[in-house]
């Protein structure tokens, strides 16, 4: 019966939703706590052991004018009640049928009393109390199914779900989209926020509503984190750039403990005209938060009594996120990083080639460093797995850095399991004029959320004219729209093709960028380098060029950042168009420039700053000494030079090897401590780095190792295994380090993947000197498994012995005496 | 305490000769850490009750360890507490894991330093005036597990964004949770009992890792 009337209620929701003011309830902990339930208890179970109090609850709200009520299932998910007596189901189903009493207590007090009234019930979702993967453990599938549990048990039972108090952008996400795939019900979503008006995993309430949009949720907003007052900034925020119907649910102010038990400090009468104050700048539902009562509900109505419901409308932007922050295209110029493609970059294949990753982090932190905003990435090389590789690289990207990506593939499969898996609102490269593509590519920007990047190529192959160019991006544009997406999520490249051979063609180019901004008012982006194939001198066309297009109006120029002068270019432009106001960016960037134009060369500052300071800090310049003082920035030429006159190998025997020796005995002794000893281990390794790639090119040997690390399950401590895998790679071992907290099949697959010639455990803590045991037995069933060795300080000979591990050492340097007597790649005797 | 001479005194420091260029990169790495870092706390106070032997809170809590009886032997409420730097601070490591090993290990003692700072402050700028020292789930007899428990006392996802992995170490990483008894004699911390007394690198250098030498007791 309950049924067919949740189908109805969905639709009249969807209607009423940014058309009237929505109001939801209060809190239900604090109420539970005034109850008699502990601090630290399962409000959950409440629903079966309390049922009575529950639906006294609802029915409070209801009665205190809330329209909107949410299931007491904050928690109610595998993980938070892994310990509770009841199921997932259990819980889910008791507190849907509480809502659901309290509703028809409601609709009778109300027919009692010639009221008309109708009531919403919306299951409410709560974060799974762990983080998600990479920061935490928990993978980001494994949160999706969770969710996904819990929407089953509702999808027909409920009028809709209120998603609440989430901090990581990339498990709500996750929650929305278990929403949508399981269930048509209509989807708020909150996130909380701190006093720095930041989530408490340091996402913006601007990046926070580009995700959200993105996903295609009905309404968002933000609940608990502080009083109203503090949230006045936060609801600022989204409401300047939200353009879906934004929930507002402070808490009671701040919790204050007396004697074990918590009040909370803002009055009902101050909650309430704030309250006031979100409506009349446009928000389209509220309710409360942890302290609110029905109390709390009742004054805001009365407050609310005379304040029309006027809800904000902005218009749409073009905006990408990443976990943390967002970018705005067409405001100022975005720079879109190239350098994460490997078309004509022969290191690069290389690297994606052989999976080491490590290279293609680097060149994102260079970029990133460099000033870049957006990173294109593409690692589409012939004979890997490009959608397996391309999540796991954007997996550790996201780990490391903050900017918005661009995915860039021509396979739409590896599209959508890119999006699918981005933490924020990706740049999507891209569709084109062809149908095919569109087809395969607008859903998926529909589902994940995405700005796509339209290229004006067609079945015909680019078109010289502009018009045709942009008659191109119009249709696209439109195609788009019938996918339900604005133009505000497309941006148009008009395509830049090669000078030396189509000369008129880059008029054309800039032509097209000028009409798609202008008459189209789509924002656009271009491939600068390309203009410059067969020419000699390329950067002064590409430099020129670049001036050219920002001024036809190119919002997002993808280029080397590296190039200071290129960049430099942009900071100028952004004087010249008055974007960079008081050019304030532009003095603090260029104050210290020098000018290079007379000597006619391009010189890279970066450099001439590091060789002045090395040349002036260091005297003996000799290999055994740069390794004691730890300059990893020089030593490479130093050993360069070295090569002129000495074979690899002696150097290493020679000097290398010795000068480790002395530096290992210096902390034993406690002449050094531990930076000084890791300094200089690392100066060691970038020498080993390039006499390595020397004995490799001259085919005499493949390289020590690969070395397998990782410091057990439940462990984080890991400087230990650091300082052990520095100390390795200084004696030139390739090491693969697997990080801390691994599970056993981390390392199991790892080492079926790397086939390492000695895979090094470490544990700290009791408790994981059990799952190092584990692991080891795991590792003993995979037929020819090399040698484990152990350590940590928990450890002995004995423990060690005891748990099935070949080896032991007590520190970092036992490692390698033990590492050099099991592995001789590359065997000195052969010199 | 002067965070700098604990980050010194994480990294082993007894004492060597720093060059001016290594003084500053450690200068710098403290000072990266305390701009990225965002210290939040949590805590409440409870007062113990004893009957039987048995320890009780009015919170869902079990204090019932020999190492916590004897910690809470005379104290007459306990203070529970959770402190975190953040999940910033965790990307930064991540990023130094990368590109930089030394910056790694300076930056990763001086956010140990900080969050033991951020406790110390705590109890501080709270109203009492004797404690014992802080204690740890993980020390001594006292399982891990009863992380949980705090984390759903002090609804630390909530407060500061600090949850459990599943197995039950905190995210951020640079977390701390703490139980210290509050008034009657202060209790002081001791190795014994300690699970790594024999190889720990702390003792093997003569100090120990809750203590810089200067401040150890001879
Ligand atoms: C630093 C530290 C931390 C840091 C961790 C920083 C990091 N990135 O690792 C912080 C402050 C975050 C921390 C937190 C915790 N910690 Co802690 N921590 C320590 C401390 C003080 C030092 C460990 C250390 O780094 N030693 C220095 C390194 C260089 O030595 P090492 O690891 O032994 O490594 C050497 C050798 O063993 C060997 N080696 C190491 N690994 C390997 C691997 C291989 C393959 C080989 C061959 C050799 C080898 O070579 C190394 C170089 O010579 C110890 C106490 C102590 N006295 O050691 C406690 C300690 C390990 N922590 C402990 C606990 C319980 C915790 C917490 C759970 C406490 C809590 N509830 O808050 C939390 C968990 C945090 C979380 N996120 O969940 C306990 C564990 C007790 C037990 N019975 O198991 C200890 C022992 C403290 C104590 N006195 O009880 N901790």
């Amino acid at each position: 019966m309950l049924r067919n009337e949740g189908t109805n209620a969905r639709i009249i929701l969807r209607e009423k939703l940014g058309k009237e003011l929505l109001v939801f309830d209060g809190a239900m902990g604090s109420q539970l706590h005034a109850r008699g339930s502990l601090p630290g208890e399962l409000p959950e179970e409440c629903n079966i052991d309390h049922t009575d109090w529950i639906v006294d609850i609802h029915a409070n709200y209801l009665e205190s004018g809330a329209s909107c009520i949410l299931t007491n299932t904050l928690g109610s998910n595998r993980f938070h009640l892994e310990d509770s007596k009841y199921s997932v189901r259990e819980v889910i189903d008791a507190a849907v049928y509480n809502g659901r009493a309290a509703i028809e207590r409601e609709r009778s007090r109300c027919e009692r009393e010639g009221i008309d009234k109708e009531c919403f019930l919306f299951f409410n979702i709560g974060p799974l109390g762990q983080l998600l993967a990479p920061i935490g453990t928990l993978s980001f599938e494994d949160a999706y199914d969770a969710f996904a549990e819990q929407v089953d048990l509702v999808k027909d039972s409920v009028d809709g779900v209120l998603i609440e108090t989430m901090s990581d952008p990339y498990e709500i996400k996750a929650a929305v989209l278990a929403v949508k795939e399981h269930s048509d019900l209509p989807v708020l979503a909150c996130m909380t926020y701190d006093a720095n008006g930041r989530t408490l995993t340091g996402t913006t309430p601007e990046a926070a509503v580009t995700l959200l949009e993105g996903l295609g949720v009905d309404g968002l907003g933000v609940n608990c984190s502080l009083g109203p007052k503090e949230l006045v900034p936060v609801v600022e925020k989204i409401l300047a750039v939200a353009c879906k119907p934004v929930i507002v649910e402070p808490n009671a102010g701040l919790p204050v403990y007396t004697d074990g038990k918590t009040s909370y400090n803002v009055t009902v009468e101050e909650f309430a005209t704030y309250i006031r104050g979100f409506v009349e700048s446009g928000i389209s539902a509220f309710g409360g938060c942890c302290g609110t009562t029905p109390e709390y509900i009742r004054a805001c109505l009365q407050e609310l009594r005379d304040t029309p419901f006027v809800p904000r409308v902005n218009a749409s932007q073009t905006r990408v996120c990443g976990p943390t922050d967002c970018v705005r295209i067409g405001d100022r110029t975005v720079v879109c990083g190239e350098r994460l493609n490997p078309t004509g970059k022969k290191k690069l294949k290389e690297a994606l080639a052989n999976h080491r990753l490590d290279e293609v982090f680097s060149e994102a932190i260079a970029q990133e460093k460099a000033g870049a905003h957006v990173l294109d990435v593409n690692v589409g090389v012939p004979g890997i797995d490009e959608a397996q590789t391309m999540t796991e690289v954007i997996r550790g990207l996201q780990e490391i850095i903050r900017l918005p990506l661009q995915i860039d593939s021509s396979d739409p499969e590896v599209l959508e399991r890119a999006c699918r898996v981005y933490n924020g609102k990706p740049l999507i490269n891209s569709v084109n004029g062809k149908q095919s593509v569109m087809e395969a590519v607008f859903p998926i920007a529909r589902r994940y959320g995405g700005v796509v990047i339209a290229l004006t190529i067609d079945e015909n192959g680019v078109p010289d004219s502009a018009d045709a160019r942009v008659a191109i991006a119009e249709r696209i544009i439109k195609t788009a729209a019938s996918y339900g997406i604005d133009k505000s999520d497309i941006i148009v490249d008009c395509l830049v093709l090669t000078a030396s051979a189509q000369q008129e063609g880059a008029l054309q180019t800039l032509e097209a960028v000028r009409r798609v901004r202008e008459a189209l008012g789509v924002h656009t982006i271009l491939g600068v380098s390309n203009i410059s194939f067969g020419l000699p001198n390329r950067p002064l066309i590409n430099k020129t060029f670049l001036g050219m297009a920002l001024y036809a109006g190119l919002d997002v120029p993808i280029i080397n950042p590296l190039d200071r002068e290129l960049m430099g270019v942009i900071d100028a432009f952004e004087v010249l168009s008055a974007k960079d106001r008081d050019s304030t960016d532009y003095v603090r960037r260029h104050a210290g420039d020098i000018n290079t134009a007379v000597q006619g060369s391009y010189i890279d500052t970066n450099r001439t700053v590091n060789d002045t300071s090395s040349g002036a800090s260091s005297h003996d310049e000799s290999i055994g000494a740069l390794v004691r003082s730890g300059r990893k920035d020089i030593i490479a030429r130093a050993v360069e030079r070295e090569l002129d006159d000495s074979q690899p190998l002696s150097i290493i025997n020679e000097l290398l090897i010795p000068a480790l020796r002395e530096v290992g005995d210096l902390y034993e002794k406690g002449t050094i401590f531990l930076p000084q000893l890791i300094s200089a281990a690392e100066a060691a390794k970038t020498a080993f780095g390039v006499l390595n790639e020397r004995i490799v090119s001259e085919g005499k040997s493949e390289g020590k190792g690969p070395v397998l690390l990782a410091t057990v399950e439940g462990d984080i401590h890991d400087i230990g295994k650091n300082i052990v895998k520095v100390v390795l790679e200084s004696y030139g071992f390739a090491v693969v380090d697997l990080g801390k907290d691994v599970p056993t099949n981390k390392v199991v697959s790892a080492a079926l993947q790397y086939r390492p010639k000695l895979i090094g455990l470490s544990a700290l803590m009791t408790t994981t000197v059990t799952s190092m045991k584990k692991t080891i037995e795991a590792l003993k069933d995979i037929p020819d498994i090399c040698p484990v060795i152990v350590g940590g300080a928990v450890l002995t000979g004995d423990i060690a012995r005891g748990i099935g591990a070949d080896f032991y050492a007590k520190d970092a340097m036992e490692t390698v005496a033990i590492a050099e007597s099991l592995i001789s790649g590359r065997s000195r005797e052969q010199e | 305490m002067d965070i700098k001479n604990e980050t010194l005194h994480y990294l082993g420091y007894t004492g060597q000769s720093l060059t001016d260029e290594e003084d500053r990169r450690i200068d710098e790495a403290i000072a990266e850490v305390i701009e990225v870092a965002r210290p939040m706390t949590v805590h409440r106070v409870f007062p113990l009750s004893r009957e039987e032997k048995r320890l009780s809170v009015p919170a869902e809590l079990d204090l019932n360890y020999s190492s916590l009886h004897e910690l809470l032997a005379d104290a007459g409420d306990v203070l529970i507490l959770a402190a975190t730097l953040g999940l910033e601070l965790d990307r930064r490591l991540r990023y130094y894991a990368r590109i930089d090993a030394s910056r790694l290990v300076i930056m990763d003692a001086a956010a140990s330093a900080l969050v033991e700072r951020v406790c110390d402050k705590l109890q501080e700028a709270l109203p009492f005036d004797s404690y014992t020292f802080r204690f740890s789930p993980g020390y001594g007899d006292v399982p891990l597990l009863l992380q949980k428990q705090i984390v759903r006392v002090l609804e630390t996802q909530k407060r500061i964004g600090m949850t459990l992995t599943r197995s039950l170490l905190m995210v951020p990483q640079k977390s701390i949770t703490g139980i210290v008894g509050i008034g009657g004699a202060s209790k002081k911390r001791s190795c014994m009992g300690c699970a790594l007394f024999e190889n720990c690198e702390f003792r093997k250098r003569g100090t120990v890792c809750y203590a810089t030498k200067e401040q150890m007791p001879e």
